[in-house]
């Protein structure tokens, strides 16, 4: 093989890993990614500077583990209240809501970073398997929101036995 | 002709230095030493800067508040911590794996200004907040020129 051959061979092989890589992040991360649309209420000056300064997008991500008995969902959404996040089940879709907001300090400043997104975001999350959503529970600790929801009790399949004519 | 300078590349390093303070802007932004020490993945930050203190916040989510250490030194604020398995599940079942776990770090180079003694950190719901307290402001001393 000449050693343009080999050059040509490894440069393909190098396109393919770094396609393959690419696709992965980007399915890994675009589904995180999360629109976050200024809150509605009361914005002072200094609340609408940060929105303007914050990105706007931010990373939701998220987990969903299946066992025998039940789906468990867990999503990163750090600082926000329990009662701010709203959790909705919409044709097999788990749909999580809410708004972060900025705390309310009396003390005024100025923003140097801004890397963190607030405002009100929505993520979806379709469940692998029918879940008995009446039954779901769901807890939040150290930010991060995990809804366990049981697998429909389905009634053992029944045989039908085929008689003969 | 004594316009041009005789030094283009003093010229150079000076441009460079008035640049690096536009865009660099503050010194706490820099944090470029996080990338050479290895990271699984990076909290996002907001810093603010308030009259007398200055109030990091960063989302940490699904890290225990105890098992994120802060430290100081030489004038650099270095936040690290790992972020573990929830519980000892197996990793079989997983239909959705987004979130990243491992060992995260992020450094700050803190304005003189700061008092190291004073830096107070506490974490709630996956946000760690650091307060950085401005020191008293020192009196100019005087020095006086003996004849």
């Amino acid at each position: 093989m000449s050693t343009l051959q080999q050059l040509q061979e490894g440069l393909d092989r190098a396109w393919t890993t770094l396609q393959t890589g690419w696709r992965a992040l980007a399915q890994r991360a675009s589904q995180a990614l999360t629109r976050f649309l200024p809150g509605e209420h009361d914005a002072d000056d200094e609340t609408r500077a940060l929105w303007a300064a914050s990105p706007g997008w931010g990373l939701l991500a998220a987990e969903i583990r299946e066992d025998d008995d039940e789906v468990c969902a867990r999503i990163e959404i750090p600082g926000l209240e329990p009662e701010a996040i709203e959790i909705q089940f919409v044709d097999g879709t788990l749909v999580v809501s809410g708004e972060k907001r900025i705390a309310r300090e009396e003390r005024r400043g100025r923003y140097h970073v801004t890397e963190r997104a607030y405002g009100r975001f929505e993520r979806a999350l379709p469940l692998p398997v029918d879940v008995d959503e009446s039954r779901a529970r769901a807890d939040y600790t150290h930010g991060v929101l995990c809804v366990r929801l049981p697998r429909h009790r389905r009634a053992a399949p029944r045989r039908i036995p085929v008689r003969g004519g | 002709m004594s316009l041009i300078a005789r030094d283009p590349w003093q010229m150079l390093d000076q441009w460079r230095k008035e640049m690096d303070q536009v865009l660099g802007g503050h010194p706490m932004v820099r944090d470029d030493a996080t990338r050479v020490v290895g990271s699984d993945w990076m909290p996002a930050v907001d810093i603010k800067e308030e009259a007398d203190r200055f109030v990091l916040h960063a989302d940490i989510p699904g890290v225990k508040p105890e098992d994120i250490e802060v430290s100081m030194e030489n004038g650099v604020l270095t936040i690290r911590g790992e972020r573990r398995h929830e519980s000892q599940e197996s990793t079989e079942g997983y239909k959705r794996l987004e979130r990243q776990h491992g060992v995260f770090i992020r450094r700050f180079a803190l304005p003189d200004s700061v008092d190291p003694e004073q830096i107070a950190a506490t974490g709630k719901d996956g946000v760690l907040e650091v307060a950085l307290p401005k020191a008293q402001k020192q009196q100019p001393r005087k020095i006086e020129v003996k004849a």
